[in-house]
């Protein structure tokens, strides 16, 4: 027993409130109280043949009773004077005849007696009336009938429902058939800003890029860096493989990913080891702290804002501790760049600023993080000091140089 | 000085029967005191003497008291009560309304009827006058009678816990009722709703005992009425109700050992006597608000809102079932509300109340 008293209110309240929300979840039938009302008034009102049996049986109890035959029960009472004498004396006279006709009555009794027992045993033993089952069977349909009306009810008042709920469920449609009109022009407007060239990438990388040799020669020393790191590296972005290349000499598990069909299929013929595989995708698909390094080269420059930011923290999730992140774009502090390169590429959607990139990666958890200034533009390409010219003037053909013709791209090695 | 008492009807087991013989049986130490009734059950021969036989006026004084025990209406037992000149005292067991009735029964309605609108007379004409309940007093304080004692029935439940057990239903009882008992005491008649305790026994045993049991334990005094109820457990299928008809005090002690709780549905009851027997046997009890059974049960029971339907006396019936903590505190409620219908003392209440009355000069003629 709990300790606290009962307080029985509450337990009526909640009873009540239990069986309530039977009732409505339809646990126990909502109809079942008027249906049993209505059930048991018909029931009442019908007189049943067996309730009769009762009465037989009672009235064969009282023959039973009072069957006995006997000279005893003759009245002999009479209202004459002298009448009651007369009444016996004519009684003796006749008492043999009498008492025989007591005797053969008293026989007959007994002999009726169990003719009627069987009679009454055989009316009621339900074969013999088969009304009675009839009047089940009719019940029993009768159950169904009300069990189907209940139910073409409850249908009733759904088609009801929903023929109420018409005019709202119209009025969505056409709201969304003013949606797809509106997606329509949404798509059209989304296929016609997006770039889909008629020509294939590789042909145009051909057409703009420089040579495979002197890109090798490019990224020797990155990919001595990565001589020893934690774990394989992923080249997200790998295109030909050129970089999985000197991976490979130099004994680094890498493997590549690359969402250019064509440029895959070349990398594998060279035999680099590059998916078909989105690098966010990747990334998502690598254990925690397995990676020993992720290099995206000149692939952030595609990004979005937040897809850059997606990667890099993603990246800082999967490299293992002293893994690196190695990421490599245009310098937009070069305005060259701007001028010879950045645009030249129409999948390029905005440059990094590197002051950003710093930011970005510290805060993501990159404790170590070291920048390299790369290709810088050919001395022929710069502005020339003189020793004819002032001072001044060749102070300012330096701090041209310096704004104008800055290195090209520059790399961050981020470590975990 | 005689104090005797007259009823309509006398049958064993009954409630009404059963207080005026005990009244009598506590009278006779100090004065004439005998109990006649119009109809009597055979079995009460001798016991109970024939209105018929009732001492003609002649035989009677002024001073001697009939103690007329109200239940019923009838024009011969209304007569006789109205017409002697003896004192009159009146005990008010309620009258069952007649709308319950109506329709089954007309010339039964009409008694009840008859009853209901001669008690205005019987008032007019009584010296005194008790009820069971406090329920009961309100009516007849409604009719203008201020001086209502209330004096529960003295319920004769030493005898029944006294009785052994019926053997042979005992033996029976393990293949009859395999689980949990429900079980339901009085006569099968309209106003005790035995159709909706079948109703809920139905979704009892639907949704959530399917191997509980329905003992409905009582005579079947309207054979019109009784046999609709057994068609109506037929027609629903269920084999889990046993209709017992009358039963005798073995048989109802056993019954009431075996309960796992007494549920009634009743909508008329002037005091409800198997509430007492339940309490005393232990059994947790649940029934809906209805004339005296809020202050019969007290706190001692679950009893529902009267609006109460099948599906609340079923969710009742299964809570009271399966919660032990409930169980226990009922049980133990019960026990302690039986001890304050302790039969002694209240027929000690009962007898000084009717001593009180007598002593009081005679008021009305």
């Amino acid at each position: 027993m709990s300790s606290d008293p009962l307080d029985l209110a509450s337990v009526i309240e909640d009873i009540r409130r239990t069986a309530d929300a039977h009732t409505a979840s339809g646990m126990y039938d909502a109809g079942f109280e008027d249906d049993l009302r209505s059930h048991f008034a018909r029931l009442l009102d019908r007189d049943d043949g067996r309730d009769r049996f009762d009465a037989v049986h009672a009235a064969l109890a009282h023959f039973d009773r009072d069957r006995e035959f006997s000279r005893a029960r003759i009245d002999h009472s009479s209202g004459l004077p002298g009448g009651e004498v007369m009444h016996k004396t004519a009684g003796k006279i006749v008492g043999r005849q009498i008492n025989g006709l007591v005797a053969q009555l008293n026989s007959f009794s007994g002999a009726l007696t169990p003719v009627l027992r069987q009679l009454a045993a055989a009316v009621s033993d339900p074969p013999a009336h088969v009304h009675a089952d009839v009047l089940h069977e009719i019940d029993t349909l009768q159950d169904r009938l009300a069990a189907v009306e209940r139910t073409v009810a409850r249908a009733d008042a759904v088609i009801r429902q929903l023929e109420n709920s018409v005019p709202a469920v119209l009025a969505h449609l056409s709201e969304l058939d003013g949606l797809s009109a509106r997606l329509k022009v949404i798509e059209e407007r989304e296929r016609r800003r997006s770039y889909d060239p008629p020509f294939s990438s590789v042909a145009f990388g051909n057409a703009t890029r420089g040579d495979a040799d002197s890109i090798r020669a490019e990224y020797e020393a990155l990919a001595d860096s990565l001589v020893g790191v934690p774990g394989e590296v992923l080249d997200i972005g790998a295109g030909r493989g050129e970089f999985l290349d000197l991976l490979a000499t130099r004994g680094v598990a890498a493997r590549g990913v690359e969402i250019d069909t064509e440029l895959v299929a070349l990398a594998r013929d060279a035999g680099s080891n590059v998916q078909l595989v989105d690098g966010v995708e990747a990334l998502r698909a690598c254990a925690p702290c397995s990676l020993g390094a992720v290099v995206l080269l000149h692939v952030i420059e595609h990004l979005y804002p937040n897809e850059l930011l997606e990667v890099v923290s993603l990246a800082h999730d999967r490299l293992a501790i002293g893994g690196k992140l190695v990421l490599e774009t245009p310098n937009p502090q070069s305005l060259y760049v701007y001028a010879r390169a950045f645009w030249l590429d129409p999948t390029h959607v905005k440059p990094v600023h590197p002051v950003y990139l710093d930011f970005v990666l510290r805060a993501a958890g990159f404790s170590d993080v070291v920048f390299e200034w790369t290709a810088l533009p050919a001395d022929a390409e710069r502005l020339v000091e003189s020793s004819d010219a002032s001072a001044t003037m060749n102070e300012n053909v330096r701090r041209l140089n310096g704004l104008v013709f800055g290195a090209q791209n520059y790399r961050i090695i981020a470590t975990r | 000085m005689h104090i005797d008492q007259v009823l309509v009807g006398a049958s064993p087991g009954d409630a009404v029967t059963e207080s005026a013989l005990r009244i009598r049986d506590a009278l006779r130490g100090a004065t004439e005191a005998d109990v006649y009734a119009l109809h009597i059950d055979e079995r009460l021969r001798g016991n109970v003497g024939r209105l018929d036989d009732y001492p003609l006026p002649e035989h009677r004084s002024a001073d001697d008291v009939i103690i007329f025990h109200a239940s019923i209406g009838d024009a011969r037992v209304l007569d006789f009560v109205l017409n002697r000149g003896e004192r009159v005292f009146v005990v008010y067991h309620n009258i069952t309304p007649a709308p319950f009735f109506r329709h089954i029964d007309p010339a039964f309605a009409d008694l009840l009827d008859q009853g209901r609108r001669a008690l205005p007379l019987l008032l007019a004409k009584a010296d005194a006058v008790f009820a069971d309940s406090a329920f009961n007093a309100a009516e007849l304080t409604g009719l203008g009678r201020h001086d209502v004692v209330v004096c529960p029935p003295p319920v004769r439940l030493d005898r029944l816990l006294g009785t052994a057990s019926d053997p042979d239903l005992e033996a029976q009882l393990p293949t009859a009722v395999p689980e949990k008992m429900v079980l339901f005491v009085g006569q099968i008649l309209p106003h005790k709703r035995p159709d909706l305790l079948i109703g809920a026994h139905h979704l009892l045993v639907v949704n959530a005992m399917p191997l509980a049991r329905l003992v409905i334990a009582g005579a079947n005094r309207h054979p019109r009425y009784g046999g609709a109820i057994r068609r109506l457990i037929d027609t629903m299928n269920l084999d889990t109700v046993w209709l017992t008809g009358e039963v005798s005090d073995a048989a109802l002690a056993t019954f009431y050992r075996r309960a796992d709780v007494f549920v009634t549905a009743s909508e008329h009851e002037g005091f409800c006597v198997p509430l007492i027997e339940a309490f005393h046997f232990g059994v947790p009890v649940v029934a809906r608000g209805y004339g005296a059974i809020p202050e019969t049960a007290g706190d001692a029971a679950i009893v529902l809102a009267p609006d109460s339907g099948p599906a609340h006396l079923a969710e009742a019936t299964r809570r009271v079932l399966v919660d032990r903590d409930l169980r226990s505190e009922l049980i133990a409620r019960g026990k302690a509300r039986a001890v304050q219908w302790e039969a002694d003392a209240i027929a000690t209440r009962m007898l000084s109340a009717i001593r009180d009355a007598v002593a009081r000069p005679r008021v009305r003629l």
